[in-house]
């Protein structure tokens, strides 16, 4: 089994997003867009110009819970309204526009692959990230997950969510690569420490606790990219965390934390 | 500039297709759908392909006697809200049929493509809650299915199984990512089955989005051909189940793929097609197929004519000597976007048992610009390997690489 290793990992919430909305770069992007591009940036911050040799090797996978839905809406408010339909609006619609704009502003020519599974979304992404690993289709890939909460439909979020779900927006990344991609880096450091070893899903939605629902502040659909990153970035991340779901569902994820050599 | 680790990968075992199924425009099942391929039929109409209600209606009685029976009648209550789940159940238990497997179980693996899942349920009431028409109530009772992870728990529901499942929605790439990616889980023994498929139904969102970009022709698509206009928008459900060690005779092998992505447009190739050229020689190199093997290049060829020129482009260099027919089923079928990849694979299989490429429907006046041979009629061959091609928004590309086992 080909082991897989975290470089970084990163995060990125609406609060930051204030110089790249005057940015005239991201002048047709979405939040979505820019918090993922900020916690990609921020995940290949130490790597950044060696990965510039290696962008045929580098994959993103993206996980949404909702995809590009503020867009969405916008694209069917206005045509309701006015029988005009924004070609903007319906270019960043789709749940793959996140994607297609991030590869295209950091010149990634991997894998571009976007999923999208409710609560597993995160979860997902990184499953399909360490299979092209395994395989060495890829020696790097980008892992991110990211949802919004969209103005104009925060009841609707709401209603769909428990009651007291306190709900949130962000954007997580984690840079994984594979053994090979470890021998190319040839360095040590926090990456080599740390290995995915699987991860796993649970099946039966149970109550949840009001412990654990308070654990949960701040949720979104695609927020176990972040949640990984946090353990991550802990100075003794706990071996096997587990991610609570709004229904009582987790998964758990199995790291190993080797000795610096 | 690093050499790309492909280059040295030793040919490795394929992944096995043993059941294909589908309902689209054309009609019902894998067979229909060949012969009007075969016969370059269009069954575009208004510059769309939709499924006529009488297909639903049809198939209504077989999917009573299938073993997702319980709630199928539920569905049947709402025919238009739930020409999703019909169309996929469908597709579904006719792969499930033809390979023999009775039903999935944990050790299995679904995979779905779509773009826009189940939108036509709520696409309405979210404008109308949106300008206060509509309470918030109405619009909750379709809007649960917005997120695709709802949309897959249903029809995992409906099909009464409970095992691994992704959502993928790379856009028109989704499907061919899906298969790739059940093609990859299948090499590495994670999983023992999958079931790979690809379900659109098209909406007003969805028509209008595409119009608003100006690529829709309002006649049948004339792919690489002079006066092509646009593409046609499609709907309809195709799946595969794949396997790695069949009990039964395969229809065929997937001997390998790719996925790369452009990095270029949001929703324009590279001229040159750069990502069609990339994904094509990495899926030649990943199976270990050589380009001499490849008798039919079934394309992705959507009809506009920014997509024909990258991809004729990218063809062209590729297989400099002696290129194969190329050509393009969408002037019949139409585009089914998330979903094309595994319905346009489909008449990949079918090709191998009809031993013809078939023609590059439309009609038929030459693009000085297009390069490569485009199969203008039907011919006869004992194809050997096909290569099937599709591309996304958002820059993304995949080509799979089938082996005929006949």
């Amino acid at each position: 089994m080909n082991e897989l290793f975290i470089l970084n990992a990163a995060q990125a919430s609406t609060g930051d997003l204030g110089s790249l909305e005057k940015d005239p770069v991201f002048r047709k992007a979405t939040r979505g867009m820019m918090m993922a591009f900020l916690a990609i940036q921020r995940a290949l911050a130490p790597y950044e110009n060696k990965l510039k040799d290696f962008s045929g090797q580098l994959g993103l996978f993206l996980g949404t819970g909702h995809g590009e839905l503020e867009a969405t809406h916008q694209f069917l408010t206005r045509f309701k309204k006015s029988g005009f339909g924004s070609p903007t609006f319906f270019q960043n619609s789709l749940h793959n526009s996140t994607a297609g704009f991030l590869t295209q502003k950091l010149r990634i020519t991997g894998v571009s692959l976007t999923t999208s599974n409710s609560y597993f979304s995160g979860e997902n992404a990184l499953d399909l990230a360490a299979l092209a690993l395994r395989r060495d289709q890829i020696l790097f890939a980008l892992v991110v997950g990211v949802d919004v909460l969209v103005p104009g439909l925060e009841s609707v979020f709401s209603r769909m969510y428990p009651n007291e779900l306190n709900l949130g927006e962000g954007a997580g990344a984690v840079l994984l690569t594979n053994l090979k991609g470890m021998e190319e880096f040839e360095e040590g450091g926090r990456g080599r420490r740390c290995s995915v070893l699987g991860i796993e899903y649970s099946c039966q939605p149970s109550s949840l606790s009001r412990e654990k629902l308070e654990k949960l502040a701040g949720y979104y659909d695609a927020n176990f990219i972040s949640l990984l990153a946090q353990e991550w970035a802990r100075e003794e991340p706990d071996a096997s965390p587990l991610f609570y779901k709004p229904d009582g569902t987790y998964s758990r994820v199995h790291l190993q934390m080797n000795e610096t050599p | 500039m690093r050499p790309s680790i492909k280059q040295k990968k030793p040919a490795e075992d394929p992944s096995y297709i043993t059941g294909a199924g589908t309902i689209n425009c054309t009609g019902i099942g894998p067979d229909v759908l060949w012969n009007y391929v075969r016969a370059g039929r269009s069954f575009i109409k208004n510059g769309v392909g939709l499924i006529p209600d009488e297909y639903l209606l049809s198939v209504k009685s077989e999917l009573l006697q299938s073993p997702f029976k319980h709630g199928v009648s539920d569905l049947y209550k709402n025919l238009k809200i739930n020409k999703f789940y019909i169309c996929s159940l469908f597709a579904v238990h006719q792969a499930l049929q033809q390979s023999g497997w009775e039903k999935l179980s944990s050790s299995d693996c679904l995979l779905l493509a779509t773009t826009s899942a189940q939108i036509p349920a709520w696409e309405t009431a979210l404008a109308d809650y949106s300008l206060a028409n509509i309470s918030l109530d109405r619009l909750m009772g379709a809007f649960w299915e917005e997120p695709f992870g709802n949309v897959l728990r249903k029809l995992m529901d409906f099909m009464g199984v409970r095992c691994q499942a992704y959502v993928i929605s790379s856009a028109c790439n989704a499907s061919t990512q899906a298969i790739y990616l059940a093609h990859l889980f299948l090499k590495e023994n994670k999983f023992n089955r999958c079931l790979v498929g690809g379900t659109e139904v098209l909406s007003e969102f969805v028509l209008n989005g595409f119009k608003s970009l100006q690529v829709l022709s309002d006649s049948p698509a004339t792919p690489f051909q002079r006066r092509r206009k646009g593409i046609n928008l499609s709907e309809g459900s195709a799946f595969l189940c794949m396997e790695k060690a069949p009990k039964s005779r395969p229809l065929a092998a997937l001997a390998g793929g790719s996925f790369v992505s452009e990095s270029f447009h949001m929703t324009s190739p590279d001229p040159e097609g750069k990502g069609y050229f990339q994904a094509m020689s990495s899926a030649l190199q990943d199976s270990s197929v050589s380009s001499d093997e490849i008798s039919w290049i079934h394309a992705h060829g959507t009809g506009s004519p920014q997509n024909d020129l990258a991809e004729a482009s990218a063809i062209e260099r590729l297989f400099a000597k002696d290129p194969p027919w190329v050509s393009s089923t969408k002037a019949v079928h139409g585009h089914m976007l998330g979903a094309s990849g595994i319905l346009e694979s489909i008449i990949c299989l079918q090709s191998f048992s009809g031993d013809e490429i078939p023609q590059n429907a439309g009609d038929g006046e030459e693009d000085p610009d297009i390069r490569i041979p485009i199969a203008k009629s039907p011919i006869p061959n004992r194809n050997r390997c096909v290569l099937k091609n599709t591309a996304g928004f958002g820059g993304n590309n995949s080509s799979l690489v089938f082996r005929n086992l006949l």
